[in-house]
């Protein structure tokens, strides 16, 4: 009786041995030749892989390659243009940052009205300058500089253009019938109706009137606008400096 | 005595028997399911790594493309600015 109930006991165990072993199994519902046959494909695909991922190595290390002689060439050729036109990084980012603040001088007298933009003449005249100076500089002929610079250039032109068409040209007559000199010209009421204003038109006239008491009958003068009748800064300066010279007996 | 072997001939059916069962079973051991585990795993980092790899290559080919560029548009700009020196000379 005591053996066949140790007997029992141990047919117990053998099968909760059995059935443990098998439940493991049993918890990926894989026999053995389905694991064999996940073994054989996951196998390949990890050789496979593998293999993928070095041609992909090699791949990336001959761009890489590529890239630094890319650049290398590229930086050889921006240097060329430098020696080109005899210029330095730096002094063509000085250039650009030059020609930016020209810009927004420009950009900021292209918004002004008429009578504003005539005020502020003297400044689109040293812009002009200014950019004609840039011109005369050969580092300019730079591909970073010289298409913003001749853009700039255009507007400028623009600029006075249209101060152009505000001007009117005014033919000087004989002193003896038509009494023409600066002073008379501005008071006549279709110039300026306003004598105080003749050092606009001496300033208009630089080029040809060296003395504003002097002008010869048959000069043809540029008469700028009225305006607001309010002299420029420029044209007030000229005015100064001449009555000045009159006070001091230099005229 | 022979209860002795009648014990040992029930233990002997018992094992033969249980032997059998597993057998016909044939299922892969813990260790061996621990090994699929590692491929399987192995497998799915080599896809995630082939995958970053993949997007490295295309920015890199991507870069090369830009270098290009700016290849051809440089050696435009060295061909203008000649032009132009010539002007200014």
């Amino acid at each position: 009786m005591k053996y066949r109930s140790l007997l029992y006991l141990l047919v117990a165990a053998l099968f909760v041995t059995s059935f443990a072993v098998t439940d493991l199994s049993a918890q990926n519902d894989m026999t053995r030749d389905e694991w064999e046959q996940q073994m054989a494909e996951y196998t390949q695909q990890r050789d496979e892989l593998r293999q993928q991922l070095d041609a992909l190595e090699a791949e990336i290390e001959e761009l890489n390659e590529q890239i630094a002689s890319k650049q290398a060439e590229y930086q050889a050729c921006r240097e060329e243009i430098l020696a080109m036109v005899g210029a330095t990084e730096a002094e063509i980012r000085s250039l650009v940052e030059r020609i930016q603040q020209l810009e927004n001088q420009v950009s900021a007298l292209e918004r002004l009205s008429d009578q504003e933009l005539l005020q502020r003449r003297d400044e689109v005249d040293e812009v002009k300058e200014a950019v004609n100076e840039l011109k005369g500089n050969r580092q300019t002929a730079h591909p970073d500089t010289y298409d913003r610079l001749m853009a700039l250039d255009e507007r400028v032109n623009n600029l006075l253009d249209r101060l152009e068409g505000m001007v009117i040209t005014y033919t000087v007559g004989t002193w003896s019938r038509d009494r023409d000199c600066l002073w008379n010209i501005a008071k006549k009421r279709d110039i300026y109706d306003n004598a105080w204003l003749w050092p606009r038109i001496w300033q208009a006239n630089r080029d040809k009137i060296r003395d504003p008491d002097i002008i010869h009958p048959g000069q043809r003068l540029q008469v700028p606008p009225k305006g607001d009748g309010r002299m420029t800064s420029g044209e007030q300066d000229a005015a100064n400096r001449y009555y000045r010279e009159v006070r001091e007996g230099l005229r | 005595m022979t209860l002795i072997k009648k014990v040992m001939t029930h233990v002997l059916v018992i094992i033969t028997i249980s032997a059998l069962i597993m057998g016909c079973a044939r299922r892969p051991s813990a260790e061996e399911l621990a090994q699929l585990e590692d491929l399987r795993a192995e497998v799915a980092a080599l896809e995630r790594e082939i995958e970053s790899k993949e997007g490295e290559r295309s920015s890199l080919q991507q870069q090369v493309s830009e270098l290009d560029q700016n290849l051809r548009t440089c050696a435009e700009d060295k061909e203008k600015v000649r032009q132009r020196l010539q002007q200014w000379d």
